[in-house]
């Protein structure tokens, strides 16, 4: 029967040190919050002011209505060119054109033809060149032949912050769960300290839980304060019940713990553990986890990769209860995987705490 | 060879040196004596260059180090009480590291070293990563990667923690013959028979002295048998205290 | 001449230790050429395999035909829907992003003229593959209706519509006629890896000799400051180098990008712009008090650095204010300057401003970082 005293012991030593050392504690709050203003103001994907070289070798009443088109979009800002320096290449290596448009002398005239250039080393933004300069030019070629109505469901203006708010938590709870404590435990065993507490009459259980106690604690918090940010600035809403939130929040909680238990009895070192814990904890979460890029539009290997990354399921948790209001009924088979994953993990790092204290 | 005035050390509200006197000459072995916190290791520092003074001023070799830090620091070689070698690296690579920081040619660097090495029973072990040398020779090669440009000042903050007695020995055997070839030594350490080794002995007090000379004329001044009981008497009340 | 037998003694020392540490080895070039794979595959700004369901009300051969529109490309994939399957909760089971409703009598009025109405929803959570998906979804359809008319070129990209005068535009993707979005990625992963090396290794470089006691054995030296900082970083920025010649090396192999510019100016570059990573990693080095806080903090500095140096988003959309710390942010134009290199095959006369600012950039760092390093305790 674990002993709470003990366990509260070793928790406010666990406390001491995480207040102590403030740098690391204004870090850990402070990094997520500031990502989240980047994310929710910078990260626009919406063009604006794109920089628009035109040739008019026409100079008559239609090649002037193209060129005021232009003008009058918003998303194009027409700079002038003199006429022996509108190579499009070069403009574009100069950077001072991201496209060029050629307006042949017979414009207004029947099937002329005009050139469209676009710098296309950034292809996301090509596209969307074309797309706005095809919208102006009138070439969006609506068909009139079916009537398409979409409707956009749980987050209707595709705001961004919707989609980085839930992520961002996710992202939060690894790295204090699996990437801090696998710091303290190895920092620990690295001191030597380690030895001193296994030598008193504490059992591994009593350890594990003061230590890790005070890190589920700082994790939520921060998960807290992110929402509470993501809710006040955003208006990111939240349209399921806050205990299944709870709930599977603490599961993701245990398993992101029992990884950080995994990687501190492999890592000897501090420096070790935190390289492994970025290899194995922060980087997947970020890349592989759905959390900024699209699983499906993976190879399939990196697919099968992503299933064992439990930031996956919890992402699918986490957005499926804040923004469509998902109950433990669609996300039961997320809710198992991780539950799976936790067994698993915890299986191979008592076994291997064993061979080393042996 | 160093001579300090009124040096004194402040951190916060703390007086960690308080208004100390010195006068050390060439080929003495100066021995610091005191409890933990007594202030051995600050002045130390300080005679290193390693701190700023908060007041007073030092000379080594005649050089001002407020003024001439960097200069004091090539007469000096010092041997701090945690072990600072590259763990990583072998003995040898250590050694050859040292001397290139001194700026010590190689041939010198060895003539330097050699007769310690061979001394010490090092010399069989320079390939040997630093790591996985025992605690007694890990001491030594640190001696002597102090020694490696020849310094005539050698400071060794407590060198002897942690070793065996039979190390201890040998290894003030090593700080006489430094002497005897007229070398200055500064010695910090809390073994009160390895004062009785010093020529000089300075006992500090919550970073004041109290009291300097000779161990043979203080044993005789304060009418004690050995500096055992000489510290207990000058230093043990307040240390006491503070258990 | 003196100063440099001192240089060469601390390169040495720091070469020997990285050498001669598996981990560090492993770190510096194994992790780095797993990242630039996985996120060579992973990072990608094209969207596929977008899960798709249809609900056919109508069942006719024009309905079948407007489905293989969208079954014939790999952006979507088909989900088959059951009987008790209703649209909304597609989505809301997370079972497809794209649910389209094909309504009873959808031939017939396409037959007749009339204009059918298809319903389409999308899973709006993922705002970005949102309005991708939509703008598939349009240009599917479109397929389709031009499918139908039969008649006219589909490859066409687009007509004149206003009035009867129809002018055709032609476009053409300067440097990038695929719109290979890897093309874009890949110079962006290298400038992260060469920052993320670059300045872990210098942050650790100082706070991990305090930490053994090593440093204070040689403060106590005659050392220059300059000599001990140029010996430490050297070394990584040679070591930062190699790394960036086998990630272009990688580059090339495995994802055909091959760099269209000058292999030199490139090097030039890399050199400048290490400078200020170098230098930046030394001020924290000297800033703090254990290696997990200069991996915390060498970790914050470059997750701001990434977000805000156009990697992800082009700095031009963002707002005003951050685009001034973006410039502030030496990552963002050495990312520039790499793309610009590696893609359009620039040199150094279109690269002149960059070079000052990084140039610029890189000694205020760096002597900043010398600055603030006191050979003191």
């Amino acid at each position: 029967m674990p002993n709470l005293n003990r366990i509260r012991a070793i928790a406010g030593k666990e406390v001491y040190h995480i207040l102590r050392d403030s740098r690391t504690l204004a870090i850990v709050i402070l990094m997520p919050i500031l990502q989240l203003i980047i994310f929710g103001y910078a990260m626009n994907m919406e063009l604006q002011n794109v920089p628009l070289a035109i040739s008019d070798l026409a100079h008559n009443h239609a090649s002037r209505r193209i060129i005021q088109a232009f003008e009058q979009s918003g998303y194009f800002r027409i700079i002038p060119v003199a006429v022996e320096d509108f190579v499009p290449e070069e403009l574009f290596r100069q950077r001072k054109a991201q496209a060029t448009l050629s307006i042949p002398r017979d414009c207004g005239e029947e099937r002329t033809q005009m050139l469209l250039k676009v710098d296309a080393s950034d292809p996301n933004t090509a596209q969307l060149i074309q797309n706005y300069a095809l919208g102006i030019l009138g070439g969006g070629a609506k068909s009139g032949l079916l009537d398409l109505r979409p409707f956009i469901l749980y987050n209707p203006d595709l705001k961004s912050s919707f989609f980085f708010v839930p992520g961002l938590i996710a992202m939060i709870l690894v790295m204090i769960c699996a990437l801090l404590t696998s710091i303290s435990i190895s920092r620990e065993k690295e001191m030597g300290t380690m030895e001193q507490i296994l030598v008193s009459p504490v059992s591994a259980l009593e350890i594990l839980l003061g230590k890790v106690i005070p890190y589920i604690l700082l994790g939520l918090l921060d998960a807290f304060l992110i929402l509470g940010v993501g809710m006040l600035l955003f208006k990111v809403p939240f349209a399921g019940s806050f205990v299944v939130f709870l709930g599977f929040s603490f599961l993701y909680v245990l398993c992101a713990l029992c990884l950080g238990l995994l990687v501190s009895t492999i890592a000897k070192t501090q420096q070790a553990a935190m390289m492994m814990a970025l290899g194995i904890t922060l980087l997947p979460t970020l890349l592989l986890s759905g959390y900024l890029f699209p699983i499906p539009s993976m190879p399939a290997v990196l697919q099968k990769i992503t299933l064992i990354i439990p930031a996956r399921y919890y992402l699918v948790i986490i957005r499926g209860i804040m923004l469509k209001g998902n109950s433990v009924a669609e996300l039961y088979q997320a809710g198992l995987s991780l539950i799976v994953m936790t067994i698993v993990m915890l299986i191979v790092a008592v076994k291997r705490f064993k061979l080393r204290l042996i | 060879m160093i001579k300090t005035e009124e040096l004194t050390r402040k951190f916060g509200d703390f007086i960690a040196v308080d208004h100390l006197n010195l006068q050390i000459v060439r080929g003495e072995i100066f021995g610091f004596l005191g409890a933990n916190g007594a202030g051995k290791t600050t002045t130390i520092r300080m005679l290193c260059g390693l701190l700023m003074p908060s007041s007073g001023r030092i000379w080594v070799n005649n050089l001002d180090v407020a003024k001439e830090g960097e200069k004091v620091k090539k007469s000096i070689g010092y041997m701090s009480q945690r072990f600072s070698l590259y763990q990583d690296l072998k003995a040898k690579e250590n050694l050859e590291f040292y001397a290139g920081v001194y700026a010590t040619p190689r041939a010198e660097a060895w003539e330097n070293t050699l007769p310690l090495l061979e001394q010490f029973g090092l010399k069989e072990s320079l390939n040997m990563r630093t790591a996985e040398l025992p605690m007694g020779y890990k001491q030594r090669l640190s001696l002597v990667c102090a020694l490696v440009h020849n310094p005539p000042l050698v400071i060794l903050d407590e060198p002897t923690s942690g070793v065996d007695p039979q190390a201890r020995r040998e290894f003030w055997q090593v700080i006489n013959q430094l002497a005897f070839a007229g070398k200055t030594v500064l010695v910090s350490t809390h073994f009160m028979d390895e004062a009785e080794y010093c020529h000089r002995v300075i006992i500090m007090q919550a970073g004041k002295e109290v009291a300097l000379g000779p161990p043979r004329e203080l044993k005789q001044r304060f009418e004690v048998q050995n500096m055992q009981e000489l510290f207990m008497k000058v230093a043990g009340g307040i240390n006491a205290k503070l258990k | 001449m003196k100063g440099l037998g001192v240089l060469s003694t601390f390169i040495k020392k720091e070469f020997r230790q990285i050498m001669r540490s598996r981990e560090m080895l492993l770190v510096l070039f194994l992790l780095p050429a797993i990242q630039l794979l996985v996120m060579g595959f992973a990072v990608t700004n094209e969207v596929k395999h977008i899960d798709i369901s249809f609900f056919d009300l109508d069942r006719s051969i024009q309905s079948r035909r407007l489905m293989e529109a969208f079954s014939s490309t790999d952006r979507f994939h088909l989900v088959e829907v059951g009987e008790q399957d209703r649209p909304e909760l597609q989505l809301f089971r997370w079972k497809s992003k794209v649910v389209i409703v094909i309504p009873a009598g959808f031939e017939r009025k396409l037959a007749q003229g009339r204009i059918p109405a298809l319903q389409l929803l999308l899973d709006g959570i993922d705002g970005n593959t949102a309005s991708i998906a939509n703008a598939y979804v349009q240009s599917c359809v479109k397929g389709f209706t031009e499918g139908y008319l039969r008649g006219k070129d589909p490859r066409r990209v687009g007509y004149m519509l206003q009035g009867q005068k129809a002018s055709e535009i032609i476009i053409q993707m300067s440097f990038n006629p695929d719109l290979q979005s890897n093309l874009n990625i890949i110079p962006g992963i290298i400038a992260v890896l060469v920052t993320v090396t670059s300045m872990l290794l210098s942050a650790i470089s100082l706070v991990k000799e305090k930490e053994l006691g090593t440093l204070e054995q040689l403060l106590v030296t005659p050392v220059k400051k300059y000599q001990l900082l140029i010996g430490k970083i050297l070394p990584y920025l040679l070591i930062t180098l190699l790394q960036l010649q086998v990630a272009v090396l990688l580059a090339g192999l495995i994802f055909g990008i091959r760099v269209a510019g000058s292999y030199w100016v490139l090097t030039l570059f890399s050199i400048v712009y290490l400078f200020t990573s170098l230098g930046f990693g030394i001020f924290i080095s000297t800033r703090v008090e254990s290696q997990q806080q200069a991996m915390f903090f060498s970790w914050f500095m470059m997750v701001i650095m990434i977000l805000l140096s156009g990697f992800f988003v082009p700095v031009q959309n963002m707002p005003q204010g951050v685009r001034w710390v973006s410039f502030a942010n030496p990552l963002t134009h050495y990312m520039t300057v790499l793309r610009e290199i590696v893609v359009k095959g620039s040199g150094l006369m279109q690269l002149k401003e960059e070079l000052l600012v990084l140039l610029g950039g890189g000694m205020l760092v760096f002597g900043f970082g010398i600055l603030s390093f006191r050979k003191r305790v």
